[in-house]
């Protein structure tokens, strides 16, 4: 299933689809990985993939898709291996601008919930309320069923429910 | 619209409107800047980068593969597409990272017992079985370089992030063939492991692999292994799955 506006990016430039996508990315990655400057600099990796073969990619059905799916595997990738070595970044001293506010603690409190969540369920949630994608989008960005989509989003609504709930009383 | 929808949608909303501070800089200064930055770490990341997972602890024991690079390694690169052209299995009640992901496709040049082996591993992943998984692993099984076997599922289930959609991704590429002196040739997966060099990996490889890992991860692999360190799955010309893991 591919929209209009996918359907116009086969005949945009490069430039004018990151600029375009670039946010939306970053705000998948910040919510799956909490660090703003890791987030901004994924999402940047993200479009570097992106950058060097964009006539192939800028030809796919839904070259958002692509790049979406990319993005929560190297957000995943990056927490799987690169935590540690972040923290050591920040230990030497690294320079580590970030153009990103901090959340609210009520909004982070949200994000952190939801990356304790086994992996799959968190990147159908942010999906679904960050990318505001339907289930078939889901599906597409994490190539797997609609079915399965629907049963992650599920699975993590109901620990949502407790957990959050549990912090709204533990801070109310 | 219940609180926890009301919650979700505000705090997405947030995040949202955050993230368009955030504005697209040079791809070109990107690279310079993240290198950079992580030169300041250089120092742990040949621990880090490799052998930082919790799982993945070191041992004394030799795995029994030539290392990247080795003499007998021999590439043999099939497929050329990553993607596997059948359709995602329904999935609605299995609880991983690979339910409903897509079977897995044939590839040409493989033995028939590999073949079953592999697409087995992706059913039964897809299907979250991890009896069927057990079963199909065996006692040779190597999940870390201490001589981690089955069991590694169980914890990296627990812990959250279960590595079976990845599993699925890997067996889904390009496979090559790793042959030792006496030793059963191995199938593995992806291809780049079997190449003598990181010059070696043709480029679409490489592309299919920076769709899994950071252009980061990938590059100290290249430096400090001169080769796909990462994770890999291998499978026996005999038929058994002789290893899944990352490090060297």
């Amino acid at each position: 299933m591919s929209s209009a506006s996918d359907r116009t990016n086969d005949l945009e430039s490069f430039d004018s689809f990151y600029r375009r996508e670039f946010s939306g990315i970053v705000a998948i990655v910040r919510a799956l990985v909490r660090d703003g400057a890791a987030a901004e600099d994924l999402a940047q990796d993200t479009f570097m993939s992106a950058s060097r073969h964009w006539p192939k990619i800028s030809g796919y059905d839904q070259p958002r898709a692509w790049v979406r799916r990319v993005a929560i595997n190297k957000a995943t990738s990056f927490l799987r291996w690169r935590g540690a070595e972040w923290r050591a970044v920040n230990r030497f001293g690294g320079q580590r601008g970030t153009t990103i506010p901090e959340l609210s603690p009520a909004g982070e409190e949200v994000w952190s919930e939801v990356r304790r969540l086994p992996k799959r369920q968190a990147q159908a949630v942010v999906l679904h309320y960050v990318a505001q994608l339907t289930m078939g989008e889901i599906a597409e960005v994490m190539k797997c069923s609609t079915g399965a989509v629907k049963s992650h989003l599920s699975r993590a609504r109901s620990t949502l429910s407790t957990t959050l709930s549990e912090w709204s009383e533990e801070t109310s | 619209m219940n609180k926890l929808e009301q919650r979700m949608e505000d705090a997405a909303a947030e995040v949202r409107q955050v993230s368009r501070h955030a504005h697209p800089r040079d791809l070109g200064a990107t690279r310079s800047r993240n290198s950079a930055r992580l030169a300041f770490a250089t120092a742990f990341v040949v621990v880090i980068a490799i052998g930082i997972i919790p799982f993945l602890t070191r041992g004394t024991d030799q795995v029994p593969l030539g290392p990247i690079g080795s003499p007998g390694s021999v590439p043999s690169t099939v497929a050329t597409v990553p993607t596997p052209t059948t359709a995602p299995l329904p999935a609605p009640d299995l609880d991983c990272s690979a339910a409903g992901m897509p079977q897995a496709d044939r590839q040409p040049d493989l033995p028939e017992v590999v073949a079953t082996m592999r697409a087995d591993i992706v059913r039964a992943a897809t299907s979250c079985d991890y009896e069927a998984l057990e079963a199909l692993a065996g006692p040779q099984l190597l999940t870390n370089f201490g001589g981690g076997g089955f069991e590694s599922f169980y914890t990296w289930r627990d812990q959250g992030d279960d590595m079976l959609d990845l599993m699925v991704s890997l067996l889904a590429m390009p496979h090559g063939l790793q042959v030792i002196e006496g030793q059963p040739d191995i199938y593995a997966w992806p291809a780049a492991f079997t190449y003598d060099s990181w010059d070696e990996i043709p480029e679409e490889e490489l592309e299919a692999l920076r769709e899994l890992y950071t252009d980061e991860e990938l590059r100290q692999s290249e430096e400090f292994f001169d080769g796909y360190a990462l994770w890999r799955l291998g499978i026996t010309e005999d038929g058994d799955w002789k290893f899944f893991l990352a490090g060297d």
